[in-house]
């Protein structure tokens, strides 16, 4: 029984990597991500029991981080909506950024879609979960996680101007004239 | 004169199925690019990996805990 709970928490530890991405993504804001994050490992490790070994212990814990901010947690924590341009700013800070979307842009995208439709997307395009997992971690049915994916890459999509076979929209490749001059 | 303007409707028509293609094509490729651009953003913040605060109190919580309460 030790031994198992051991593992787990070895794996748990592994895990934090992935979760503090989810959370960012998700609330757009590294210092209210990190808390959820730790509240999630708490929750996690007092629920134990909860936890059926061998199955997805990711899922597990972003079912209960996506619940966390879900709750009235989000709502005595800060407002969403205020995305962490200077979180972004050091992700950025690397080279080989220039073809890429600014992270701050992302961040802030990710922010003006329905939270419904953010987390799916999310943990579908990212998160390595399938859209049966995701259907759990939501609690609803496989096809309206589609369809909310569907729904939030077209708006992501729209946000971040990104249209046509080049890599950039008309936006973006006028801003990067801007500022390369 | 009927012909002509078969001909005439099957061009619109030929014109509107390559133009739904391409509108297809290209929300396909839409797509894909928001995934792409969103998992280099998630990539990015992994990389980060796993700051001290979260190996600080994971290794608290790992002694047996009979002081489950004190946290």
């Amino acid at each position: 029984m030790m031994t198992s709970v051991q593992t787990i928490q070895a794996e748990m530890l592994t895990a934090i990597p992935s979760l503090r991405a989810f959370a960012i993504s998700l609330c757009g804001n590294v210092d209210f991500a990190d808390d959820l994050v730790q509240e999630t490992l708490c929750r996690a490790l007092k629920h134990l029991h909860s936890f059926q070994p061998g199955t997805n212990l990711n899922a597990w814990l972003f079912t209960i981080l996506r619940n966390l901010f879900r709750s009235d947690y989000r709502k005595r924590r800060r407002e969403v909506g205020d995305a962490d341009g200077h979180y972004a700013e050091r992700l950025c800070a690397q080279p080989e950024q220039d073809d890429k979307i600014q992270f701050g842009e992302m961040l802030a995208a990710l922010q003006r879609l329905q939270p419904d439709q953010r987390e799916a997307l999310i943990l579908i395009a990212t998160a390595g979960c399938s859209y049966q997992e995701v259907a759990k971690i939501c609690n609803c049915p496989v096809g309206t996680i589609k369809s909310r994916v569907n729904r939030a890459r077209m708006r992501l999509a729209e946000l971040l101007e990104i249209d046509g076979p080049e890599d950039f929209g008309p936006g973006h490749a006028l801003r990067a004239v801007h500022v390369t001059n | 004169m009927k012909k002509k303007t078969d001909i005439g409707q099957n061009n619109k028509l030929k014109k509107n199925v390559r133009r739904i293609r391409l509108g297809v094509h290209r929300n396909r490729h839409n797509r894909a690019k928001v995934d792409r651009h969103l998992r280099a953003l998630y990539d990015e913040i992994v990389k980060e990996g796993t700051p001290d605060r979260f190996a600080r109190l994971l290794k608290q919580l790992e002694r047996p805990q009979d002081e489950e309460e004190s946290t």
